[in-house]
């Protein structure tokens, strides 16, 4: 009796292991129907646009699109959504990954079973087969021109964002305070994140890391309300910095007097621009990224690599949004969900 | 519990407010405005939702139990309460709501540990990732954000003055539920039950009910202390709050609580609470990194416990 179990469990551990040798259960679904997956960093109403891009897409391409956001935003809850996708079997991925340096030998390995490409953040040293997304250094220096031409006498700034192990914060920050210190650009520049800058009439006071905790955020920008009391600009790197800054300037009472600028779209940002309390924002145009992203994994699971961009890079065009061009930019925005919409 | 108090025992409720004044007089030695009114102002809202949460996790400790579904409560109640200020429910409502909420939750752990017998530490770890999950299903897996006309009734409750209706509100409650504790047959039940459930229960203390209305309370104020991270944040995010359990929980160890039960108060556990936000707080005045932030108060915890230790054994 005991043999016969024996017996089985071997077999059974036999076939598990040639199915996952033999990548059984994974690749195209019954009928040869390409499924792709699209996953962002975290959760937050700017990935709802990208995926309204890549929904587009789905239909557009006649691909099978899973889009997934992983919650908490975490390095470990991201590795744990990519291989789940893998055993339920996809055929190519996008992901903004949470850390490109240190996931580089994940995502090698990732590379190696289904096509990768990614989007927003990107992993240069990986074996992803192109970058989607903006130059984030270029968008950095057009938020920074946004808070200078605010400050034109220049003042203490404060810098906010999520965290800095992530690329396109790094360089966000790195084109933020280039621009309102006057140098000449440099993309590979790369200030310590406690280092004293000054130059230009500007001083960067700080640059404060929340880890993407929303309580955290709003904290980091009292404290910093409180120690520097002339401070004269805020800077939210990520979409819900500045609103989180707004939130800290009401309590305090001190909007209006403190500049601020923003990236990407939140809605809270939005209506501070139509109501003068924040200076502009520098829109990534997410629904880009889910869009090129779907349009391109659909393509190379196909079998056709002539999509992809020279140089391995799709840089999209951020959108500088002012009261200027606000009712535009609302309406194109919404269009775009809505086309996105199943 | 009540009557005189031995010199040791002052000794010992005193400390965590020492605790206080030294780091409130090194920061401020540091960083003169860390004792400015807008300064001070951030330190107690920053306090909230540990301190609201921690005053119930105190009633749990004291009985001898642990209650880890606490975060997952808060997000929870959060969401429900940014729902209802989606709504149209309006600010009252919203608050109420989220306590209804917490309080349910808190009735699902006590009827767990005293219905179905289950170790408190195994029944709240489920019910976390039960309410974390409800919290993401119930906002769509994204996060509520009412309009701001809504929104602003409730964010006056932790905004403008040292005396912000939620830093009252939260006094008040402190000193209820300190009398309820020290003062009320219900505390006394609760401090025999942590010191030892099997002679409590030879006692006649009804342990069964007691547990369910101790885990009942504790559900109650991470409600509120949810709400109040809904109103600082002005929207439900039902990723918020992920490991404050564990910061409620080093409030009241540091406020002098044992996790074996018997021992804890509740101005021990607000003091324990205001002690964690000033370090966080000083520090990003002063400019330390986060991390030595976290290692600070890792520190702070095992030397609380340390020093306790001491202390009991001379």
């Amino acid at each position: 009796m005991h043999k016969t179990l024996h017996l089985v469990s071997i077999s059974l551990a036999a076939f598990v292991a040639l199915c996952l040798l033999s990548g059984c259960g994974g690749g195209s679904a019954p009928g040869g129907t390409v499924r792709v997956a699209y996953m962002s960093n975290g959760v937050d109403p700017f990935w709802d646009v990208a995926a309204a891009g890549a929904r587009a897409a789905e239909k557009e391409f006649g691909v099978e699109v899973e889009v997934v956001f992983p919650s908490p935003g975490t390095i470990d809850v991201q590795r744990q959504k990519v291989q789940d996708l893998l055993v339920r079997g996809i055929d190519g991925l996008a992901i903004s990954p949470i850390d490109g340096t240190n996931m580089t030998p994940f995502l090698d390995e990732v590379a190696g079973r289904v096509k990768l490409i990614t989007h927003d953040s990107d992993a240069p040293s990986s074996k992803r087969l192109c970058f989607i997304g903006v130059d984030n250094y270029a968008a950095g220096r057009a938020c920074g021109k946004l808070l200078r031409e605010a400050l034109p006498n220049g003042g203490q700034v404060a810098l906010f964002v999520g965290r800095l192990e992530q690329d396109n914060a790094r360089k966000r920050r790195q084109g933020v305070i280039d621009e309102l210190l006057g140098r000449p650009a440099d993309p590979t520049r790369n200030d310590a994140a406690d280092a004293s800058l000054a130059g230009n009439g500007f001083t960067i006071v700080a640059t404060r890391t929340d880890d993407f905790v929303a309580t955290q955020a709003k904290s980091n920008a009292e404290d910093i309300l409180v120690k520097y009391p002339d401070l004269a600009g805020m800077v939210g790197l990520f979409a819900y910095n500045a609103p989180a800054c707004l939130e800290a300037l009401r309590g305090a009472g001190r909007v209006g007097g403190v500049k601020v600028a923003s990236f990407d779209e939140q809605d809270a940002t939005l209506d501070a621009i139509a109501a003068g309390e924040v200076v502009g924002t520098v829109s990534q145009n997410p629904y880009q990224y889910g869009y090129h992203s779907v349009r391109i994994l659909a393509a190379l699971c196909r079998g056709d690599s002539s999509v992809l961009p020279a140089g391995g890079v799709l840089g999209t065009d951020p959108t500088v949004v002012t009261q200027a061009n606000l009712a535009q930019v609302r309406a194109d925005l919404d269009a775009a969900v809505a086309s996105g919409k199943r | 519990m009540g009557g005189r108090v031995s010199r040791s025992e002052l000794l010992r409720r005193l400390a965590p407010l020492c605790a206080v004044g030294c780091v409130a007089a090194l920061f401020h030695a540091l960083e003169p405005s860390f004792l400015g009114q807008a300064n001070l102002r951030n330190v107690l809202v920053q306090t909230l939702p540990v301190a609201l949460a921690a005053i119930g996790m105190t009633f749990v400790i004291v009985s001898g139990g642990i209650d880890l579904s606490v975060g997952s409560q808060m997000a929870l109640s959060g969401v429900v309460a940014a729902l209802v200020a989606d709504s149209g429910g309006g600010a009252a409502l919203a608050v109420l709501a989220a306590l209804a909420t917490g309080t349910l939750a808190g009735l699902v752990n006590g009827a767990l540990v005293a219905g179905a017998r289950i170790v408190p530490f195994v029944a709240t770890l489920g019910t976390m990732g039960v309410a974390r999950g409800l919290a993401k299903w119930l906002a769509g897996e994204q996060t509520v954000v009412p309009s701001p006309e809504e929104t602003a009734p409730i964010e006056a409750l932790v905004t403008k003055s040292l005396t912000a209706p939620a830093v009252l509100g939260t006094l008040a409650l402190a000193v209820l539920m300190a009398l309820a504790l020290r003062r009320t047959v219900f505390g006394t039940w609760t401090y025999a039950l942590g010191s030892n459930a099997e002679t409590a229960r030879l006692c006649g203390i009804p342990v069964r009910r007691l547990q369910l209305a101790v885990y009942g309370l504790a559900g109650a104020f991470a409600g509120l202390a949810g709400a109040v991270v809904f109103a600082r944040l002005s929207v439900g995010d039902p990723t918020s709050s992920l490991g404050a359990e564990l910061d409620v929980i080093a409030a009241v160890v540091i406020g002098g609580a044992s996790l074996a039960g018997g021992t804890g108060t509740i101005p021990g556990a607000l003091a324990g609470a205001l002690l964690m936000a000033s370090l966080a707080n000083g520090c990003n005045l002063v400019g330390v990194p986060t991390f030595v932030q976290e290692m600070l108060i890792g520190a702070l915890l095992v030397a609380a416990v340390a020093l306790d230790r001491l202390r009991t054994r001379a």
